[in-house]
């Protein structure tokens, strides 16, 4: 695992990614757990539901508010907002870990002066941010299938594959931003404040723009809008919302490249 | 080409802070150059331009030939470097720390790595979080030359060393010297300077002040001697000794003097011996004082 940048990258990360791994396997399987109760009430919940004013449903339960299906429940549940944000947060931690750690921690100049160059290292540590990420994204996957069929509730594989799919790039975009900025001005901090700030506020403008008329025309700036917004479950696969999700990563991975190109790296 | 590192008008200016000044410097291939200053002169951010970690305002440096910034790999693939500022991963062993750079660098003599460590009395088996500063510096030092490196570019190589490893260090430069290698370090110890260097230069405030033969500084060091003895002194008793630039007599009753005595101590030592000393100690001024009789007041010696 000392073999090269990325290889030492995937085994520094090693430790937080199987926290995480955890993390969302048991979440997963307590809220799949409590589902067959859940169903049993699902006409009084739905009833509910739509007793709330539009604009609360909007915003916490997205368009689907809907607790009949194991598709509705797990979008509802899960895949609306939580799920983003474990990606997002997710990505951003080991987006600002990657070169700015490194600076911060004082071991980038040592590394640098070891035949590594600059766009390599860029490209190892973003390939490595890749493969971890892609593992949650497995993992996520997996706590699902296995959840929902324990649960007598079964979703398809590979409609629950499309859905991590758009996650998982999701938090790679986002998580870019984080990289960007990092690995252009040195500081974990501004990194992940850029992640966080990018984040809500594309999180807020695609709820928002669910609300209100006059938001709606801006929807195409919030990444949700490509990762399936509040329902990423049974929607398939759209290759513009892939595409613009890709673009974004690759447009931010090279404006790295080069910013982190031109600058001086700090003690 | 015979040069291993040329610099031309090599400026880098941070915002409030100087760095280095039209600094034109040449150190030749198979010596050992001594790099003196204070800290803060611009010794770091010059080595630091030299590795393409930071980039010169204008000027440039060629580094074995090649442009500092334009062949930043080729330099670095035929360079070892130790920073100023160490930092290794605290969760690696010492010999897995040493294995991922050998790694990164496409392999070294592993051989050749044990028989560093061994000559350092460095521990590979204890993770980096476990290791003193002096031994972590020993890791960098391994690091720096295990790969035989045509050009070694060392920031203050020996600070947190025990003497003992220091000992053992100034051996290795010797060794390295007599391989054909070219040593670039950096200090703000003169005597170390003298101990191991061919030639030295001085940089304050980012300006290069002297370039000297070692051989030409022996005999010139200063010194500041403090001798306490039994009854008052006259201060004039010394005026006159070859070698004692400053005197002056304080403490109780007049009996502590102060000699700043530059280049032998022979004349100075006799005449101490005249009356009954109680204690005495030496010590070499600061750098900043060196400079300050060496190109200050000490007209005649200058370069």
């Amino acid at each position: 695992m000392l073999r090269n940048v990325f290889c030492k990258s995937l085994r520094d990360q090693t430790r937080p990614l199987v926290m995480w791994v955890l993390g969302v396997a048991f979440y997963v399987a307590l809220l799949l757990s409590i589902y067959p109760s859940i169903r049993h009430s699902a006409g009084q919940l739905q009833g509910y539901i739509s007793s709330l004013p539009a604009a609360v449903r909007a915003a916490f339960l997205g368009p689907g508010g809907d607790f009949s299906s194991p598709v509705g429940y797990v979008n509802t549940e899960l895949l609306s907002w939580l799920a983003p944000v474990v990606f997002i947060a997710f990505a951003v931690s080991i987006a600002a870990r990657s070169v700015a750690g490194e600076e911060e921690d004082g071991t980038l100049s040592l590394l640098l002066a070891h035949t590594v160059g600059r766009r390599r290292l860029v490209l190892h540590k973003y390939a490595a941010m890749i493969v971890i990420v892609t593992i949650l994204g497995l993992a996520f996957w997996l706590a699902l299938l296995v959840a929902t069929a324990i649960a007598g509730t079964p979703v398809g594989a590979g409609t629950l594959a499309e859905a991590l799919l758009r996650l998982t790039l999701l938090g790679l975009a986002v998580g870019s931003v984080t990289f960007a900025v990092s690995g252009a001005c040195g500081r974990r901090q501004a990194g992940i404040a850029a992640g966080a700030g990018v984040g809500v506020a594309m999180y807020l403008l695609n709820t928002l723009a669910q609300m209100n008329a006059d938001i709606r025309p801006f929807r195409f700036l919030s990444l949700f809008h490509y990762s399936g917004g509040a329902a990423p479950l049974g929607q398939g696969l759209d290759a513009v919302g892939l595409a613009v999700l890709l673009g974004v990563s690759a447009a931010l991975l090279l404006a790295t490249l080069v910013l982190f190109e031109r600058r001086d790296i700090r003690v | 080409m015979s040069s291993a590192i040329l610099t031309e008008k090599l400026t880098k200016s941070y915002g409030k802070s100087r760095g280095v000044v039209a600094l034109d410097l040449e150190v030749d291939a198979g010596e050992v150059f001594g790099f003196l200053g204070p800290n803060g002169a611009g010794k770091t951010t010059t080595i630091r331009v030299l590795l393409d970690l930071i980039r010169p305002t204008s000027g440039r440096a060629l580094v074995l030939g090649r442009d500092s910034h334009r062949d930043t790999l080729a330099i670095q693939a035929l360079s070892g470097y130790l920073p100023g500022e160490l930092s290794l991963y605290p969760t690696l062993t010492g010999s897995e720390t040493l294995r991922y750079l050998a790694n990164l660098r496409g392999g070294v003599e592993w051989e050749h790595v044990r028989a560093l460590s061994e000559r350092l009395d460095c521990d590979l088996t204890k993770k980096v979080s476990d290791l003193s500063s002096g031994n972590k510096r020993k890791l960098g030092l391994i690091s720096a030359f295990m790969a035989r490196p045509e050009l070694l570019i060392l920031d203050e190589p020996t600070s947190g060393l025990d003497p003992l490893v220091q000992h053992e260090f100034y051996a290795l430069i010797d060794e390295v010297r007599d391989a054909g290698q070219t040593v670039f370090l950096s200090s703000h110890v003169l005597p170390e300077v003298q101990r191991v260097c061919d030639r030295v230069a001085f940089i304050r405030e980012g300006e290069l002040i002297a370039l000297e033969d070692v051989s030409g500084l022996t005999g010139r060091a200063v010194r500041e001697i403090e001798v306490v003895f039994a009854e008052a002194i006259p201060p004039a008793a010394f005026a006159g000794v070859p070698g004692v630039t400053q005197v002056s007599v304080d403490g109780k009753n007049a009996t502590t003097l102060r000699l700043t005595v530059t280049g032998p101590v022979d004349a100075a030592i006799k005449k101490l011996g005249e009356f009954r000393v109680l204690d005495l100690t030496s010590r070499l001024p600061d750098l900043e004082d060196v400079f300050m009789t060496f190109y200050t007041d000490g007209g005649d010696h200058a370069a």
